[in-house]
């Protein structure tokens, strides 16, 4: 068990000192976590081809928050698929430090995804028949530095109904969801439409549990969502349309999560 | 508990996944449990079978004689590979139970007095052997005791030696020699009707005269040594005994039979199961990928976590492992469960003493393998097809494939129906694979219901076709040996016998080539009527006058076909070695018979016309009366009853096989339950988020339902006419694998059967989909939301459009299936007719005018040149020629007068040759003196009176020489006359051909019967020479009672008869 204080001592001031804003993400400073380069994907159904992505620049700093911001069909979840290893790009390349992701073979991502990614999905995608806590341990089982599963909930949440099966339980999958994602205590966490399925209120509890782990463990993390009003707290949205990145601007400041409304 | 989190998972969905993995170990056990069933008891019983063998000591070898000296045991032991020999006496004999109408047969078999029999021991169950001293004591085999319901002590009687004699019950046993035990001419084991007696071997010795003597012989051999050359070397030692041909225990009846079962009981175990395993298998390894198919999204999700492949594949194999083990526990259970009940079932259908249920591991393991094999197939290649794709794809449901306009369905047809079963058609249409394998699932287990309710069929068909359709006799009765065709007359004559067909059978080495069949011979009359040649394929066939007709089976045994030849080695009578053509071939479903016209077997055993059995049509108020004189009959050996064994047959059956099939079809409902339930759950599955959708877009529970119970009922239906096609294929390819020598099994699908699968099918699925209905409780988009209700309900009637056919064509087609089936019956024309009573008994003819042709007078007769049967014309034929006979030979003393008398006469022509020369010279003297005195008498020298004095001398000198010519001839005549009485009697034979005979002539015309006289010699006249008569003119004589005789009219019987019989007769004649 690792009590919130504890974890608080553990990561020190330096974790909350993103509540003043980052100084990380300067670029040039630092290496990037994730290039890529023209990255381009065809999906072929039958004989209709779709373009969901037509060139993508990208790249993603330590320690920033990034909102990836576009209606749907813009070629969002695609561009995070690819980014997260699940899915390979049909031209361009992208890099996760020294490894080419869009070379490497399944077993090479395999371990990409297991040792770096972190996922939290638009459904809660868990798995039924396991309680919110083994959810959880599900990913701490195969991860190299993992949390302690309970810790991991407690972060995101009251640390109660630990035990309740997702589906039944609402609090229970809405701890279970993101906090599987960080249990693994990942380089990188990627979050499609968290709020997709969601009411408001729900969906800012769930993006204050991103905005947490985000503060306390400092990952890197890409939020996709076709609602304009979460990209505000982010570092950076970049908006995408028709496959292409249209436009990228800066929030000069972030605003907490609790304050967003839609 | 600190189960890895994946490994939770697995419990969790195995128990979420309870009704599908009962239903897959359902289908799992009901492959392993009938293989594990068939294979052990099989093995039980063979274990069983041979240890039985070995320790009451069945013999190897056996060899039946008429009569054989004891000593001759000593020189059969004494043949290299002997081990030990054991002599007997077993006659049949005719029994009489108390209570018991039916002529009952037993088989009386010797044991010895002093002790345990070498050979063929007795498993006594109750009580002791027969004792030395006591002639009435008899053991009786188990199941006969049983059936009768005699115990120690009760009675019974039996005919020996045409005498009644009570026997006292000491002991029952069973034996290994008779763990079948099949009375002669039967076919299955007839236990109230046939029963085995042992007895003191000198009681038996004492009643049918073979002191010092046996009739059968057994003997066990060595380890390793060749049977066959035993059997030759016995031959040898044995033929002069009257001995059948010695045999191996492989053509020993009951092991025959026995083993016969076994080996169809083999096939059965062999084959079924495996097409079951197979069978299930196939769709273990269909519903496993399905299953794991549906874990889709959950193994794209693993994948994002950063699962390995390996580690996902290992997860699935866990879960269908776990399936498998709980399948094959359960097979293992009920397979060996079933083998135990079985093989107990076995053992007290045969009798034996005890039983050996040992399985060993190889049927388990094979079965538990194949199974668990096949559904690892399944998952790993499920497992692989969802891992090939990216965990991103992996994630979301499978994309709906392109829709196109089918032209399947007709765009009018279409628009007709109403948007839920547009949908059922369209989700059918569009995963045509994952139909297809639906539909097969489902169409694999009714063809499994066809095949083990064909079993069914075919026993039935065996039993109409082989004792209804072909036997018309009510009751066949065997002869002790071959007795001449007056025994057919006598059982016609006895109470209530309507008609009577005689056969007569020989035992015979068949041999073609290198291939020998030692088998019997049958002889039926050309035209039969009650026991009759029937092809499997329904007609009789009607003997050629020459010639064998035998069974295609044995045909193949010896690789012979119609127009080649067989070699016919007989073992009985004369033990003629005959080269007899095969002429046709037919089918058979039971046995392998070889038949021929009686009357061209009877010829070719050189033999008048001789029966072994014959078959009657009893008239059955009269049938307690026949059978009580069949009692009474000392040479009858075996009764058998058609409709006792038509009863035997089924019992039996129910008894062996149909065990088995019974085991199939509760098996095969159950595959087809699991098949179903499994097929109904995973359509849910896959459509789950298709249907919770349309809850959601506001479609009534019911509508949802209808979707999902309508796509599972469009694959049924066209899952239903596929399975019994498959069935009809796979009964097809099955029966031909199980062929026995004993049988072979038609291959006969009734109509009914393929209903019964249909709707086993129907009901199975119609039950699953019941059970899967309720999950779609969960598929409630919101607890909260209220159920719409009906908003299709006016659309509802067009569904009719689709569905009615189905329904229609289903209710038609099961209608029809189960339609009354025509009985197969014989056709006749009834006409309005003379009611004819005719008494018919066999006679004698007889030419009714004979003239016998004799000797006019004694003589020497030329030998006849006429033969019987020549014709014969009056005053012209000669029939006879008669000359003078030899003269008779001379005593010494005769012939010594005879000479002397020639010497006689030979000085008495001496004498007269003397007397000529002197009256010649008184001639010549008187005429030259008659000379002188006619000069004399010119000159008148003398007298007149002198001249004719002188005159009258010449002329008596001249009467005198006369006399002496005369008299000399007269001695010459005596002379020859004595030579003559010397003559020699042979001299005669070279006499001049154109003798003075005399001719006979024939005094009527006609043909020439017979001669009498055939050879040239001397008759006395009256000897009868030959008899001539007019065969176009006969008469008939016939021995009937009385009562009889006064209605019949000679006129219209003597015509009866006639024809076949003349012809053999003269033919007889001719020869």
């Amino acid at each position: 068990m690792l009590p919130r204080a504890a974890a608080s001592k553990l990561f020190g001031g330096f974790l909350f000192a993103g509540e003043v804003h980052t100084v990380m993400s300067t670029p040039g400073t630092q290496r990037p976590v994730l290039r890529a380069r023209d990255l381009g994907k065809v999906y072929r159904t039958g004989e209709v081809e779709v373009h969901a992505l037509r060139g993508v620049d990208l790249e993603l700093w330590p320690g920033e928050m990034v909102v990836l911001l576009g209606p749907s069909g813009s070629g969002k979840s695609t561009l995070l698929n690819i980014l997260g290893g699940l899915d390979s790009a049909s031209t361009g390349e992208a890099w996760f430090g020294d490894h080419d992701l869009t070379h490497e073979d399944d077993r090479d991502l395999t371990r990409y995804r297991r040792e770096h990614v972190g996922f939290v999905f638009q459904f809660y995608n868990l798995i039924s028949s396991l309680t919110a806590l083994e959810n959880v341990a599900l990913v701490t089982e195969i991860a190299t530095r993992p949390m302690e599963p309970g810790a991991a909930l407690r972060l995101v949440g009251p640390g109660e109904r630990l035990h309740h099966f997702p589906p039944s339980c609402r609090v229970a999958s809405n701890s279970a969801w993101p906090s599987r994602a960080i249990a693994k205590q990942p380089d990188i966490l990627l979050c499609d439409e968290p709020t997709g399925a969601l009411d408001s209120q729900t969906g800012v509890l769930v993006l204050e549990a991103i905005e947490r782990i985000h503060r306390e463990l400092g990952t890197t993390t890409v939020l996709i969502t076709h609602n304009a009003v979460i990209a505000d707290m982010a570092d950076r949205v970049l908006v995408l349309g028709d496959g292409r990145i249209q436009q990228e601007r800066r929030n000069p400041q972030r605003r907490p999560a609790r304050e967003l409304v839609w | 508990m600190n189960l890895h989190p994946l490994d939770r998972k697995l419990v969790r969905d195995l128990w979420r996944l309870r009704g599908q993995v009962l239903a897959i170990g359902l289908v799992i056990a009901s492959g392993v449990g009938l293989l594990v069933m068939s294979l052990t008891s099989l093995e039980a019983l063979r274990d069983t079978s041979a240890a039985y063998y070995e320790r009451y000591r069945f013999a190897d070898v056996f060899a039946q004689v008429k009569r054989a000296p004891e000593s001759l045991a000593s020189r059969i032991a004494a043949i290299d590979g002997v081990q030990t020999v054991e002599t007997r006496v077993i006659r049949s004999a005719v029994l009489d139970v108390e209570g018991f109408a039916e002529p009952v047969m037993g088989q009386l078999v010797s044991v010895p007095e002093d002790g345990e029999p070498r050979l063929n021991r007795l498993a006594l169950r109750e009580g002791r052997y027969p004792q030395s001293g006591k002639p009435d004591e008899v053991v009786l085999s188990e199941p006969f005791a049983l059936a009768h319901k005699l115990g120690l002590g009760d009675h019974l009687r039996a005919v020996m030696s045409g005498r009644w004699r009570n026997l006292v019950v000491v002991g029952v046993a069973l034996s290994p020699e008779y763990v079948y035990t099949i009375g002669p001419g039967a076919l299955m084991p007839d236990d109230l009707r046939y029963g085995v007696l042992w007895m003191g071997r000198e009681t038996l010795q004492a009643a049918y005269d073979l002191e010092g003597a046996f009739n059968e012989v057994s003997a066990s051999l060595l380890r390793g040594v060749n049977p066959e050359r035993v059997v030759v070397e016995m031959d040898g030692l044995l033929d002069r005994y009257g001995s059948h041909g010695a045999y191996v225990r492989a053509d020993q009846a009951s092991n025959w039979f026995l083993s016969n079962e076994i080996d169809q009981l083999e096939t059965m175990a062999r084959f079924l199961p495996t097409v079951f395993l197979a069978v299930a298998a196939f769709l273990t390894n269909m519903v496993v990928a399905r299953l794991v198919a549906v874990e889709r999204p959950e193994i794209g999700l693993l994948k994002a976590f950063g699962y390995g492949n390996t580690l996902i594949a290992w997860h699935y194999v866990k879960l269908v492992l776990a399936i498998g083990v709980v399948g094959t526990l359960l097979g293992w259970f009920f397979g060996y469960w079933l083998g135990l009940y079985s093989t107990t079932m076995y053992s007290d259908f045969y009798r034996f003493p005890f039983l050996l249920f040992r399985p060993n591991a190889s049927p388990f393991l094979l079965a538990a393998g194949a199974s668990v094999g096949a559904a690892l197939l399944g998952a790993i290649g499920a497992v692989r097809r969802a891992a090939a794709l990216s965990p991103a794809a992996a994630m979301h449901p499978p994309a709906p494939p392109l829709f196109r306009r089918s032209r399947l369905f007709l765009p009018r047809f279409f628009e007709r129906l109403d948007q839920p079963t547009r949908i059922v058609l369209r989700q059918a249409s569009r995963w045509p694979l994952r139909s297809l394998v639906t539909s097969l699932g489902i169409a694999v287990s009714v063809a499994v219901l066809i095949v083990s309710m064909q079993w069914l069929d075919a026993i039935h068909r065996i039993v109409d076709v082989y004792f209804l359709q072909a036997q018309g006799q009510d009751v066949s009765v065997g002869l002790v040996e071959a007795r001449s065709s007056a025994a057919v007359r006598e059982l016609a004559r006895m109470p209530g016998v309507l008609a009577v067909e005689p056969m007569r059978t020989v035992a015979a080495k068949l041999r073609s080539g290198p291939r020998v069949v030692r088998d019997v011979v049958q002889g039926v009359p050309a035209h039969q009527t009650l026991y009759r040649v029937y092809d499997a394929q329904g007609t009789a066939l009607d003997l050629p006058p020459e010639g064998l007709v035998i069974s295609t089976v044995l045909a193949d045994r010896l690789a012979v076909r119609p127009g080649d030849s067989i070699t016919v080695e007989v073992l009985e009578g004369r033990r003629p070695v005959l080269e007899i053509p095969v002429t046709a071939t037919f089918e058979t479903y039971i046995g392998r018979p070889a038949y021929i016209d009686i009357d061209a077997l009877n010829r070719a055993m050189h033999e008048p016309p001789s029966v072994t059995a014959g078959h009657l049509r009893v008239d059955p108020l009269s049938a307690t009366r026949l059978y009580r004189e069949l009692k009474q009959m000392p040479q009858v050996s075996a009764v058998n009853l058609r409709s006792a064994a038509v009863t035997t047959f089924n019992e039996t059956m129910a008894k062996t096989i149909l065990i088995y099939v019974g085991f199939f079809i509760v098996f095969s409902v159950t595959l087809a339950c699991g098949v179903t339930y499994n097929a109904a759950r995973i359509a849910l599955a896959e459509r789950a988020r298709e249907l919770a959708t349309m809850r959601v877009l506001g479609f009534s529970r019911r509508e949802v339902e209808y979707i999902l119970i309508g796509e599972i009922g469009l694959l049924t239906f066209v899952a239903l006419p596929l399975g019994a096609g498959i069935g009809w294929l796979l009964a097809r390819w099955l029966v031909r694998a199980f062929e026995t020598e004993l049988y072979r099994v038609p291959f006969v699908v009734e109509p009914s059967t393929y209903g019964w699968a249909i709707l086993g099918g129907f009901l199975a699925t119609f039950a699953s989909v019941l059970l899967v209905r309720r999950r779609l409780d969960w598929l409630r988009p919101d607890r909260r939301a209220q159920d719409p209700g009906m908003i299709y309900a006016q659309a509802s009637w067009r569904r009719l459009w689709f569905w009615l056919p189905a329904f229609i064509a289903l209710a038609g087609a099961l209608t029809w299936l189960f339609r009354p089936q025509p009985v197969a019956v014989d056709l006749a024309t009834v006409a309005r007719g003379a009611l004819q009573v005719s008494v018919s008994d066999d006679g004698e003819t007889r030419v009714r005018d004979m003239f016998v042709v004799s000797a006019p007078l004694a003589g020497r007769m030329r030998r006849i040149e006429l033969e019987a049967g020549d014709s014969v014309v009056a005053g012209e034929t000669i029939v006879a020629r008669i000359e003078p006979s030899d003269p008779s030979f001379l005593d010494r003393r005769s012939e010594a007068e005879v000479r002397a008398g020639i010497r006689a006469s030979e000085a008495a022509r001496a004498h007269a040759a003397a007397e000529l020369r002197r009256a010649q010279a008184e001639r010549d003297f008187a005429i030259t003196e008659l000379k002188r005195y006619e000069g004399l008498a010119a000159s008148r020298t003398i007298s007149q009176n002198d001249l004719e004095s002188a005159r009258r001398r010449a002329r008596t000198a001249e009467a005198a020489v006369d006399e002496a010519v005369a008299g000399l001839r007269v001695s010459e005549s005596e002379l020859e006359q004595a030579k003559a009485r010397l003559m020699a009697p042979g001299r005669s034979a070279d006499r001049p051909a154109d003798c003075d005979c005399i001719t006979v002539r024939s005094p009527v015309s006609g043909g020439v019967l017979q001669v009498l006289a055939e050879s040239e010699g001397i008759v006395a006249s009256g000897t009868p020479l030959l008899e001539i008569g007019d065969p176009g003119k006969l008469e008939v004589v016939t021995d009937l009672l009385s009562t009889e005789a006064v209605k019949a009219d000679g006129a219209t019987c003597a015509h009866r008869a006639l024809g076949r019989r003349q012809r053999a007769r003269r033919r007889r004649a001719a020869g």
